[in-house]
């Protein structure tokens, strides 16, 4: 007599099945964010971190409900295009740590001389970069590549235009640098990539990271300083975001954060997938017709001395299966599943439940 | 001809507390489980209903469940058990005390649960001990049960007020050093019988502690 049952061998499945299991990336179970999806929180875009990177969140920050779902950091290999901190050597600015910051966890074998590249003719190799990093909560085990797509809209006196951003995933197997898994991103539509009018070739706006939640921009395209000599306007165009719509400032912000939040919420569309690998054990709890057929629910019995509370359950009990615990040997409740509804149990009922814990 | 109904019970787990706890410590290992009735209420049994035999449990078997919350010292309080089919009065387990206050540390009460109504109930596989925080109390079995398989851990404070677990038929709840007054629960399941009680657990706060001692 036991209020525990053990486990026999075959009543575990043992959780070594991973399967890919994906959900939204952003809070709340939201698809996509849209322009009313974008927020940023002023005490913290004007505080002294801002000047390395923006937290963009969900809601008005103002809503206890609002989390950020990404941050946005702007990158410069020589530093232009940040205040210098006061007292700090010239050149060590919040855009060039950046830079460095991203260039050592990406890079393979970095040193202060490597920039980043990409797989570009027009520009392969990269000044300026643009880093949007998903808050790890977010994006789980990695990005599901393939899977998202970001508008970036933007604006400047000569154009005004958008452009959309995918991964290059269904055309490749993707390649691994520094550890890191790497696809590049690509402008196209759902899967399917757009090429430039006149080399009808790819245009590489820059690299996702799906492990690290990383999406990292040619901050060159982005801030729009790349020219193609006797390409066409049409061409030109789609190559460029014109962000920094001028030359790169020395001992100034040129604000591109502010302006890539902005290239975001003008885009008005966000999109993406978590992927994880979830390992579930399966626990087949049984409980045969001749157990559990009486409780310890002080409800089920009358008075102190312990007499059942109904008298037609006399010979015939009728007890009800709410919930599963999960037990170690020590007796800890390690896990507990509850039932939808209550399930009856008596002498000529037997049960068999089959419970599933996610790690 | 109707279809047979093919739904199969499946219902997902929540790791509780403790659970999460031994998963970070790579020390998670189910090995037996037991069933509860928590939330049932055996008044709404209704053997009188208009419709008959069928429809006894019509109320309880309608009532929607709540989730399960992770809160293990107060899970499957209530729990099913086996007992020979013609049985009419049910094990009851039973604790001298109401309540236990410790007033300085190193101060220690013995707790005997007993089980009436089922002869040597319990003697074989004792009594679960649980108390809720165990950084302001310590369990220490005081008689182990026949089974001599049973064996206990100790428990460091770690200030994270997690719960500690012992099985024994006899168990002392001795005071920790604590800072400020607090009070825990102790809850003592009977593992043959079934049946639990809780009793609160009063730690009064260490009156000679000085300056830059240190406490949990």
């Amino acid at each position: 007599m036991t209020a525990f049952t053990n486990f026999d061998l075959e009543d575990i499945v043992e959780g070594n099945i991973a399967k890919n299991v994906t959900s939204t990336i952003f809070s709340g179970g939201a698809g996509s964010l849209g322009v009313n999806g974008v927020h940023t929180s002023s005490t913290q875009t004007s505080s002294a971190a801002a000047e390395y990177y923006w937290d963009i969140y969900d809601k008005n920050p103002s809503d206890a409900a609002a989390e950020v779902q990404y941050q946005i950091a702007y990158g410069h290999y020589a530093g232009s295009g940040s205040i210098l901190p006061t007292g700090l050597t010239e050149g060590l600015t919040p855009t060039r740590a950046v830079y460095s910051q991203f260039r050592n966890l990406l890079i393979e074998n970095p040193t202060p001389t490597t920039k980043f590249t990409m797989g570009d003719s027009a520009n392969t190799t990269c000044d300026r970069m643009m880093f949007i990093s998903f808050n790890r909560a977010r994006f789980k085990e990695q990005i599901d590549v393939g899977n998202w797509s970001l508008t970036l809209s933007g604006s400047t006196e000569f154009y005004s235009h958008s452009i959309t951003l995918i991964d290059d995933s269904s055309q490749t197997t993707g390649t691994t640098e520094n550890g890191h898994k790497v696809y590049n991103i690509i402008s196209g539509s759902g899967t399917t990539p757009s090429v430039n009018g006149d080399t009808s070739a790819y245009e590489y706006w820059g690299k996702i990271y799906p492990e690290l939640g990383i999406l990292a921009l040619n901050g060159d395209r982005v801030a729009g300083n790349i020219s193609n000599t006797g390409a066409s306007a049409a061409s030109q165009r789609s190559q460029n975001l014109y962000l920094l719509n001028g030359a790169d400032s020395s001992g100034t912000s040129d604000h591109i954060n502010e302006k890539m939040h902005w290239a975001i919420k003008s885009g008005s569309y966000f999109s993406g997938r978590a992927d994880e690998n979830v390992s579930s054990t399966h626990f087949f709890v049984r409980a045969k017709n001749s157990k559990y057929n009486f409780t310890t629910n002080e409800t089920f019995k009358t008075g102190s001395a312990g007499q059942l509370r109904h008298a037609s359950m006399n010979g015939d009990p009728q007890v009800y299966i709410s919930t599963v615990g999960l037990y170690n040997d020590a007796n800890e409740l390690c896990a507990v599943a509850k039932l939808s509804k209550p399930l009856l149990k008596n002498f000529e009922r037997e049960a068999t439940i089959r419970v599933k814990l996610d790690y | 001809m109707g279809y047979l109904d093919n739904s199969s019970v499946t219902v997902d787990a929540v790791l509780t507390k403790k659970g999460r706890e031994l998963l970070a410590k790579g020390q998670l290992n189910i090995t037996k489980f037991a069933f509860g009735d928590d939330e049932i209420d055996y008044n709404l049994w209704d053997p009188n209903h208009e419709l008959g035999s069928n429809y006894y449990g019509q109320a309880i078997e309608n009532l929607p469940m709540l989730e399960a919350f992770s809160n293990d010292p107060q899970s499957l309080k209530y729990k099913l058990i086996t007992l020979p089919k013609n049985t009419q009065i049910l094990p009851v387990v039973t604790l001298a005390e109401s309540s236990v206050i410790l007033t300085t540390p190193g101060m220690s009460s013995v707790l005997s649960p007993q089980t009436s109504n089922i002869s040597n109930g319990n003697q074989q596989l004792g009594y679960t001990f649980t108390i809720a925080n165990a950084d302001i109390v310590e369990l220490a079995a005081q008689q182990l049960p026949s089974n001599t398989a049973i064996i206990n851990t100790s428990h460091t404070p770690d200030g994270n007020q997690s719960s500690h677990t012992i099985r024994a038929l006899k168990a002392s709840v001795i005071a920790r050093s604590i800072t400020t007054t607090q009070t825990t629960t102790l809850t003592i399941t009977a593992n043959e019988t079934g049946g639990s009680i809780t009793v609160p657990i009063t730690v009064n706060a260490d009156t000679v502690l000085t300056s830059g001692q240190s406490a949990q």
